[in-house]
């Protein structure tokens, strides 16, 4: 299998990528999809932990944008106390569903991203010692 | 595979940590969709409930599809305009009568679906379905009954049978399903995602059986069973005490006839034990009358205000959210069916969700409203069968059992197999001890629509009668206000199927094998009870006996009614005003006093001659100045309430303990009443305890009544006797469908209670008026109307409950005006309007 030199794109362009492709796959309506969004940021990232947390903000972010819409244009508030109430924390708590719902997206986009990661440096990107030829060298532990 | 620095095959230290890191990564993806996937009890997986474009989140944009808009659907033959006004109230223009029934099944569904699935799910015994093992016992319960496969028989029969009723059924199926069929998966009704499941497309089946549950609730009572139980208590003639063949007391029956007697109980208790088990659990689901009864009455043109009819309806059923009925008005052309020329339809007025047809309301020339007759048409027998189990003697001859199969799908997967005996009798309730099966006239349902929809375009007495006459089950008591003539008239009949009865009296189950037991028809129409245009100049019913004693056909209707209480007081308010206007017509239904109270408190007064404290003084000098309303800020209210309570616990649960019966229900009050006045001394009002009897009378136990009711109150609310207001015990509560508190109102606090006109029953009432109207029969757009709840089953909508709270609670009405056209109604009424155009 023909493997290929890791592009080093940079956090803002990996999280952009991955966020708008979270966005998109949005609307499909499919829930699990939310997890290729993360997977693709895994893909793009040389280290685990910023796989991990790149693919979890992207999808966060994406989702949390959708949100702000529906509160704005329809009845999101309502409908989040409602929800709120109904699993019986009482009104006012419309951020319970708010939170459940950006904490699935970004574990989708977490575990996509880890996944991704460790997929890409497996099976795609050239690899030099467990990193990814080109990937930026690790900075020193303090 | 191949890599740099790691040729394929080969195993590295490093590369053994990608593949372990690897397959950590898939590890835990797979525990992120599991945890997300696997569903949670009846709810589906959180993933698809918490998704942002289709799970939850989709229902805050319901208002898309209630804004001004025209929509293509298929199965329309002309443009149809619904203007739905600031209430959520449909108002349907249609150039033909098809066209709006769609319309009206279109608003349902938009309005409703929820509620219309899952009414008819529980009617079909497919809760299961939906909300999994916990319903089975439910499902079976229904199942056996056959609500489904009476409404499928009917359906059938209905269409082939050509009628009005098949058209108007088909149009409005096609209205629902062109609602359903646009509907994607992000706009269904949030308890569709909460539960996780889609709705089915629409049928004349599903309305039928949604009809039969109604009516099962009407008329579902197994009243017989629990007399049984008493007769094994206490003996046929004690029994015959508590619950008389004809009610105690004054009665104002509907209208002016002998009572037989049944013999000995034959039933065992295990089996008649069991039947009541089953027959409770389906009780949460069947929007029943609530023991509490209903209210309709007319007041002839010369005894009004207006010198034409006005006339009252209150249905009292159970309260529900999203409310049970949904308000509409509709406006077609004259047509022409079957050789027959119509007037239109053009109604407005109170309809079931699932239902084409307009239970309470008005065309402009005729009024109507029903309460329910509560008559006995449930028989229950004892069946022998053979050995194996597959054929039943009757008549001395051996028949097989005919054997339905209902599988019950049940959510989470599985199925129960589950099979219904039928006799020639009916379904077999159980085999527990006994083999007893039921023979109701809920198997002749099915043509009541025709009946209805005839009264809908009735527009003189003769019409109505004619078209009532096709109405069969629950029998009702359908009141009726015209304004032809100079007066106009008005009018009540006690109408549907009551079963005449050889050799058997329906109080009691008997043999099954015995073939003289039997029915041998129904009571005529001309002999069913009724009141026509009375030199009284009103008619009414509050589900009281609705015959007077003498009546040829009594052990048809039965022996167990309401007690009478409203129907006295209804009788008192309309004797006592001649000239009764509209806004007598509202206070009259929203009236609190208690006659009972009013018979028996006096009794009260002469009976406690040496109270104990100064507390039982404090509540002796509330009663004594008090006017028998159970208004919200009344002392003496809650006073009574619990005096009434401890009266009929005092005289009766003692003899109850110790016949081991204090499962089965009291006698009404109206028997302790009766007792009180006209029996002092009954035997009754000893005290039995332990084997020994203290003999005792009314006075002893109305003293002891009075303690109790003061002591309980002082613990409760303190020993100010003062403070004691009925609106601080007493509550009405509006429970939501789905059963979630979320969705359910109040409690708010209320006056009334059991027996005043405006029912309140018990300390939280969860029943009471469903739908109030008032129609001027002189000038039809003064009539009012409200019911409580709202129009809309969205709990996010304004209109899930804006006729509550301001509005019904406080005993107003919302304006019933007829808009005979869409411009006729003004711009600022307007929320929106949709043009449904054929596509």
């Amino acid at each position: 299998m023909a493997r290929i030199r890791f592009p080093d794109l940079g956090t803002r362009v990996v999280f952009l990528s991955a966020f708008i492709a979270a966005e998109l796959l949005l609307f499909t309506g499919t829930w699990q999809l939310a997890y290729l969004a993360g997977f693709l940021a895994g893909m793009l990232s040389a280290r685990i932990r910023r796989a991990v947390i790149l693919g979890a903000a992207s999808v966060l972010v994406a989702w949390a944008a959708y949100l702000v819409y529906v509160f704005v244009e329809g009845a999101g508030l309502q409908l989040a106390d409602l929800v709120g109430q109904i699993l019986g924390v009482g009104a006012g708590a419309w951020w319970l569903l708010t939170v459940m719902t950006l904490l699935m997206g970004a574990l989708l986009g977490a575990a996509g991203g880890f996944t991704g990661c460790t997929a890409a440096r497996l099976f795609l990107w050239e690899q030099a010692g467990g990193e990814p030829a080109g990937a930026a060298p690790e900075p020193p532990k303090s | 595979m191949s890599c740099r620095g790691h040729p394929a095959g080969t195993s590295t230290p490093s590369n053994r940590r990608e593949w372990a890191k690897f397959g950590t990564a898939v590890v835990v993806s797979v525990v992120v969709f599991a945890v997300f996937s696997v569903p949670v009890g009846p709810l589906p997986g959180l993933g698809s409930l918490l998704d942002p474009t289709t799970g939850l989140w989709s229902v805050a944009f319901y208002q898309r599809g209630l804004q001004t808009q025209t929509i293509q659907v298929p199965g329309l033959s002309a443009p149809v305009t619904i203007v739905r006004d600031v209430m959520g109230v449909p108002h349907i223009y249609a150039s033909n009568y098809p066209d709006a029934w769609f319309a009206l099944g279109y608003v349902h569904a938009q309005d409703r679906l929820w509620q219309m699935d899952t009414q008819y799910r529980a009617a079909a015994g497919r809760l299961s379905e939906i909300l999994g093992p916990s319903m089975v016992s439910t499902d079976e319960f229904f199942r056996t009954i056959g609500l489904q496969r009476i409404a499928a028989t009917a359906a059938a029969a209905r269409e082939k049978a050509g009628g009005l009723d098949a058209t108007v059924i088909n149009a409005y199926v096609a209205g629902v399903n062109a609602y359903i069929s646009a509907l994607d998966p992000p706009d269904y009704p949030i308890e569709f995602k909460l539960l996780g499941y889609a709705p089915e497309p629409w049928n004349a089946t599903m309305t039928l059986t949604e009809g039969a549950l109604i009516a099962w609730g009407l008329m579902g009572n197994f009243y017989d069973l629990e007399y049984n139980l008493l007769v094994e208590k206490f003996g046929a003639a004690e029994a015959a005490q508590l619950f008389p063949d004809y009610p105690a007391g004054t009665q104002y029956p509907i209208q002016p006839a002998a009572v037989t007697s049944s013999g000995a109980s034959l039933l065992s208790p295990a089996a008649a034990e069991d039947i009541l088990r089953k027959a409770a659990l389906a009780d949460p689901w069947i929007p029943d009358f609530v023991g509490a009864g209903s209210n309709n009455w007319a007041v002839a043109g010369n005894r009004t205000s207006t010198g034409m009819p006005l006339l009252d309806a209150d249905p009292h059923l159970q309260f529900q959210l999203p409310a049970i009925w949904y308000e509409a008005e509709m406006h077609t052309p004259p047509f022409t069916f079957n050789g027959t020329s119509y007037p239109g339809f053009n109604l407005r007025g109170a309809t079931f969700p699932g239902i084409p047809a307009f239970f309470f309301g008005t065309n402009g020339h005729i009024a109507w409203g029903e309460t329910n007759t509560g008559a006995d048409v449930n028989d229950f027998f004892v069946e022998h069968l053979s050995p194996n189990g597959t054929e039943y003697e009757y008549g001395g001859a051996w028949y097989p059992l005919t054997v339905y199969d209902e599988p019950i799908r049940v959510k989470g997967g599985g199925v129960v197999d589950y099979k219904v005996d039928v006799t020639n009798h009916g379904p077999i309730l159980t085999e527990d001890n006994q083999t007893v099966s039921m023979q109701s006239t809920i198997v002749y349902f099915g043509q009541e629509l025709e009946a209805m929809l005839g009264i809908n375009l009735a527009e003189n007495s003769a019409q109505f009668n004619a078209s009532s006459q096709d109405w069969r089950v629950p029998a009702q008591n359908i009141i009726y206000a015209d304004n032809n003539g100079l007066h106009g008239n008005i009018g009540i009949r006690s109408t549907g199927l009551f079963p005449i009865r050889a050799n058997y009296t329906g109080r009691l189950p008997v043999d099954g094998s015995n073939a003289s037991y039997t029915w041998t028809g129904f009571v005529p129409f001309a002999d069913e009870p009724h009141s026509w245009d009375p030199p009284s100049g009103y008619v009414w019913s509050n589900n009281e006996v609705p015959y007077p004693p003498g009546y040829a056909y009594a052990s048809s209707l039965g022996s167990l009614f309401d007690p009478g209480y409203r129907a006295r007081r209804i009788h008192e308010l309309l004797a006592g005003d001649s000239n009764v206007s509209l806004a007598d017509m509202q206070s009259f239904q929203l009236d609190v006093l208690d006659t009972a109270a009013q018979s028996l408190v006096p009794y009260i007064l002469r009976a406690v001659t040496h109270p104990a404290d100064a507390v039982e003084s404090q509540a002796l000098a509330l009663l004594n100045s008090w006017h028998y309303h159970m208004y919200a800020n009344s002392s003496a209210a809650s006073i009574w309430y619990f005096f009434m309570q401890y009266y009929m616990q005092d005289t009766f649960g003692d003899e109850y303990a110790a016949a081991d019966a204090s499962n089965l229900t009291l006698p009404q009050f109206n028997t302790l009443e009766n007792l009180t006045i006209n029996d002092p001394t009954s035997h009754w009002f000893d005290k039995v305890s332990g084997g020994t009897v203290v003999v005792q009378n009314a006075t002893t136990v109305i003293n002891q009544a009075f303690h109790d009711a003061v002591s309980h109150l002082t613990t409760l609310l303190g020993p100010t006797a003062a403070s004691w207001t009925w609106g601080e015990i007493h509550f009405r509560e509006f429970p939501a469908l789905s059963g979630l508190s979320a969705l359910s109102r109040g409690p708010y606090s209320a006056g009334g209670d059991e027996y005043t006109l405006n029912v309140a029953a018990g300390l939280t009432a969860e029943g009471g008026p469903s739908w109030r109207q008032v129609i001027d029969l002189r000038n039809p757009d003064n009539s009012l109307a409200i019911y409580p709840g709202g129009q809309s089953g969205n709990p996010l909508s304004v209109h899930y409950d804006d006729f509550l709270v301001g509005s019904y609670l406080d005993g107003k009405y919302l304006p019933f005006k007829d808009f005979p056209n869409q411009d006729s109604i003004p711009a600022a009424s307007v929320e929106s309007i949709i043009t449904l155009n054929p596509g």
